[in-house]
């Protein structure tokens, strides 16, 4: 194994690939938090009045608050103040017609980072919405997806041109004050994606947000809100990259679904910020508070999340299941490797009755990674026939990392089934032994393993992502094992 | 008077009430455990619902209770005719405790072999205080939570077993708890002192029961320690009254090698919970947790586990299996944790619960923590009731509803009674386990 070692030592060091600063001048607020700030970015959104209101709300809360420590995370005090709550390329503000308008250097970066804008790429048949720190650049197929009456568009301008909507669904699944940084997130946020599927319609393509921080010192605060009315149908996928900086950036972000009757919602995120360096100086502490509401009868949300970046993963998509019959799904794949933290997991709330959830989990921690899943399964008192799944296990590969499972289930019903299942150990020794004495590398050993591992979630994700989701999952263990 | 006023209020009443010891003055280090107990009883904070291991275990029945200390009286004694006393057919060593006192009339110690302590902490305390003052120092008597320094502050006797090197006790040891609670509620501390030198063997049952009238809180804490090679056979039958209150902190401290088995019956008692904190020391050790826990009526039953790698090749084992026949709650919060450096651990934690009616509560937490890679390490849980199909295959070969589902939670429970060693304790659980099912469907 001498020589494998030597392999894994040269691996160890492979750079984030993403790495790269992309050089354009852009329009950035000092740093520090103040009502003031929240106005300014507010009038620079030129948001209506009810907009302004709601953020000062959130803001004055948040300063109620405490920044939650109950995680398995250990990370230095954030101070809120050094943060620049907006930054934007120079250009934003106006509105561009076409993608000939954008920075040639941001269409540049999302080429590098292999993100299909142009037109032409229409055989990837995926409608991007393009964030670059915190201003949406450029949406692409909005015509096409308009002729089927569904909206796909920067948040900050569907609070201007369809304010009815974000009036009646904003904040009523993640309310402003729902936690620290959803508190913090509703102040300040800046973009993000707004959508909304009609009745009965199946969204033609696939909906897709790429979310890029650029600016140095700066934090992202997206809100992504998505509607899918009564019998409708939409996929989204979001992926999300850094530049490299010696510095942690906070990137704290709400999601918001609604399922209506019969609609169905299927929500994929490969997160990939940059991870920091194999000593843990900077990478991105992302604190996300993602939750969807089943409110319609039949209806359903599945979130899907591949999470290979970012120094401090805290994230739990929920399923709120509040329609008779509504279903839930919770697939996720999270790998810590150098001294990458994660403490990630899921609430499956039941409330109506016949409602179904399924958490799959799956932690990979390499090096010295720690990994947690932290998860709360509830069976309301009036959640008959209730169902949970789940499922969550994990993989050690080195004897310095960490994996942890935290499980809250409670159940208030008798008709309710729930089961758990947990496993944690490391890559058997015959499993490799096999493989090697097949003629595999002890590199290809583990990448088939651990893909094998995690194939249950990747089925899930939609076809050219689960591609790009195995292909970074390969890279970012790539030498861990010896 | 919200909780933490009631609970200061509740601590003034009892300290108040709890007579200074007249061995106190001749025993400075005594003392000093007592007054550090108290101290620290005045400054950490009760336990309330955001104290993450009290989450699901409300409190504010029991702080609305007032107690008083059971020291008052300890001349009080039983008669050695109560059948209760023992567990029918069982040969074993007795001893009995009215209160958390020992009582001797109604103990049976006769014939046990050399090498073997079995006496009461008061005895002790008078007899070979210097023996008691060592062991005291190798405890940990530091108090990190109110009912823990509570005890400490109000204990005065309790159970002391102590097995020399090798020697293997023929009998089981049969210790039962008796609860008499006069006109007033009391609160009995008994404390609990085992220790197996290396290569000791010993089967012990500790019981709870009581006479029969009012509430009372039993608050208990053990400490048992395993020298290398030991093997104890623990079982726990938690029998208090419908209404009485009971909680057991036991700690367990294990060396190399040791082998230490418990299993716990949660049979009655409005609010029981058991606090297990084990740590295994020494590598090879095993530990065992298992149990099974009859919810009946409203009452609260709370298994709680905390079990501690810290060296290389141990493993443990828990399985707790619960039958909520009323509105009651079971709660289930267990956690391993692996050390960075306990390698080759093998650990497995088994939850089961079992609803057979509609306004029971299960909140259950099988938690891991691992900070190693070379380990085995599940857990899994389950919420659900009786299968539908099963019922029917029993009724259809002619057995009335009641009694196929008697058969089914017998079933069911009976991986864990399966495991006990001896038949007339086994017995014993199988007829309470029959007993409650046919209260809770008659009711």
């Amino acid at each position: 194994m001498n020589n494998d070692v030597h392999v894994v030592d040269n691996l160890i060091g492979r750079d984030y690939e993403h790495g790269f600063v992309t050089d354009i001048e852009s329009d950035t607020l000092a740093p520090g938090l103040s009502e003031d700030v929240i106005r300014y970015i507010s009038e620079k959104k030129a948001e209506p009045e009810f907009m302004l209101q709601w953020r000062l709300q959130a803001y004055r809360h948040w300063l109620t608050l405490h920044e939650p420590d109950w995680a398995q995370l250990r990370h230095p005090p954030l101070d809120y103040q050094e943060i620049s709550y907006y930054s934007a390329p120079k250009q934003g503000g106006k509105k561009l017609q076409s993608l000939d308008e954008v920075d040639p250097e941001i269409l540049d970066t999302y080429r590098k980072l292999g993100i299909p804008l142009e037109e032409q790429m229409l055989l990837a048949g995926v409608a991007v919405d393009a964030v670059f720190d915190s201003v949406s650049v450029v949406t692409t197929f909005k015509e096409k997806l308009a002729e089927a009456g569904v909206i796909f568009c920067p948040i900050s301008e569907a609070v201007r041109e369809h304010p009815e909507l974000v009036q009646k669904y904003l904040g009523t699944v993640v309310s402003q004050r729902d936690n620290f940084f959803a508190a913090l997130n509703s102040a300040v946020f800046s973009d993000g994606t707004f959508v909304y599927i009609p009745k009965g319609v199946r969204c033609p393509m696939e909906l897709s947000t790429y979310f890029r921080i650029n600016e140095a010192k700066t934090g992202q605060f997206e809100r992504t809100l998505i509607i899918a009315d009564a019998g409708s149908y939409v996929s989204y996928l979001e992926g999300c990259t850094a530049p490299s900086r010696d510095e942690n950036q906070l990137h704290a972000a709400v999601v918001e679904l609604v399922a209506l009757e019969d609609a169905t919602i299927k929500y994929s995120t490969v997160q990939n910020w940059y991870p920091g360096d194999r000593d843990g100086k900077g990478g991105i502490y992302n604190f996300v508070t993602k939750r969807g509401d089943c409110r319609g009868d039949r209806s359903r949300i599945s979130w899907t999340q591949v999470e290979t970046g970012s120094a401090i993963t805290w994230k739990y998509p929920s399923c709120i299941l509040r329609g008779n019959e509504s279903i839930g799904e919770f697939y996720s794949v999270a790998v810590t490797r150098g001294k990458q933290q994660a403490d990630t997991g899921t609430k499956m709330i039941h409330i109506g009755r016949n409602t179904s959830s399924t958490i799959v989990s799956k932690g990979i921690s390499a090096v010295q990674g720690s990994n947690a899943y932290r998860g709360l399964v509830r069976i309301g008192q009036r959640a008959a026939n209730a169902r949970n799944h789940t499922q969550c296990d994990s993989l050690l590969i080195g004897d310095q990392c960490s994996a942890h499972t935290f499980p809250y289930i409670e159940v208030r019903n008798p008709s309710a089934k729930v089961e758990h299942e947990a496993t944690t150990s490391k890559i058997g020794e015959d499993q490799l032994f096999y493989c090697r004495q097949r003629g595999l590398s002890a590199e290809e050993a583990v990448a088939m393993i651990v893909n094998g591992f995690c194939k249950e979630v990747f089925k899930e994700l939609p076809l050219e992502f689960a591609a790009e989701a195995q292909k970074l999952l390969n890279v970012t263990l790539e030498g861990t094992v010896g | 008077m919200n909780t933490s006023a009631q609970a200061k209020h509740w601590y003034q009443q009892v300290m108040a009430e709890s007579a200074p010891q007249p061995l106190e003055s001749q025993l400075p280090w005594w003392q000093q455990v007592r007054r550090q107990a108290r101290e620290s009883f005045a400054r950490v904070e009760f336990p309330t619902r955001k104290h993450e291991a009290w989450r699901y275990t409300p409190l504010d029945k029991l702080l609305q209770q007032s107690f008083v200390p059971a020291t008052r009286d300890p001349s009080l004694t039983l008669g050695q005719s109560r059948p209760d006393l023992a567990i029918p057919g069982l040969d074993a060593y007795r001893m009995v405790f009215v209160n958390g006192h020992f009582d001797a009339d109604a103990s049976q110690l006769a014939g046990l072999p050399a090498g073997v302590t079995l006496t009461s902490i008061a005895t002790l305390l008078h007899e070979q205080p210097q023996k008691l003052a060592a062991l005291y120092q190798q405890l940990d008597t530091a108090s990190d939570n109110a009912f823990s320094a509570l005890h400490t502050a109000l204990s005065t006797d309790g159970l002391f077993i102590h097995v020399d090197e090798n020697v293997h006790v023929d009998k089981p040891v049969e210790v039962v708890f008796v609860a008499a609670p006069g006109e007033q509620a009391v609160t009995s501390v008994p404390g609990i002192i085992v220790s197996l030198a290396a290569g000791a063997r010993a089967t012990w049952i500790e019981r709870y029961t009581s006479t029969g009238q009012s509430f009372y809180f039993q608050n208990v804490l053990a400490r048992i320690a395993l020298g290398p090679g030991a093997k104890l056979d623990h079982y726990r039958v938690v029998a208090e009254h419908a209404d009485a209150y009971h909680l057991s902190t036991i700690h367990v401290r294990q060396q190399a090698a040791s082998d230490y088995r418990a299993m716990t019956m949660h049979l009655n008692g409005t609010w029981l919970r058991s606090d297990w904190q084990v740590d295994l020391l020494g590598t090879d050790a095993l530990s065992s947790l298992t149990g099974l826990c009859l919810v009946n009526g409203s009452q609260l039953s709370d298994v709680h586990t905390r079990i501690n790698h810290s060296v290389p090749a141990c493993k443990s084992y828990e399985n707790f299996k619960s039958l909520l026949l009323g509105n009651g709650r079971m709660v289930f919060d267990g956690s391993i944790k692996v050390q960075p450096q306990a390698q080759q651990t093998e650990a497995v934690m088994r939850n089961d619960n079992l609803m057979l009616s509609d306004d029971a509560e299960v909140d259950t937490k099988p938690q891991l923590e691992i900070f190693a890679d070379n380990v085995k390490c599940s857990h899994g849980t389950t919420v659900g009731q009786l299968d539908a199909e099963q019922l029917f295959y029993l009724r259809s070969r002619g057995i009335d509803r009641h009694t196929a589902k008697q058969m089914l939670c017998q079933g069911f429970l009976g991986e864990i009674t399966a495991a006990c060693a001896l038949p007339e304790l086994r017995a014993y659980a199988e007829h309470a386990i029959a007993d409650a099912l046919a209260a809770a469907s008659g009711a």
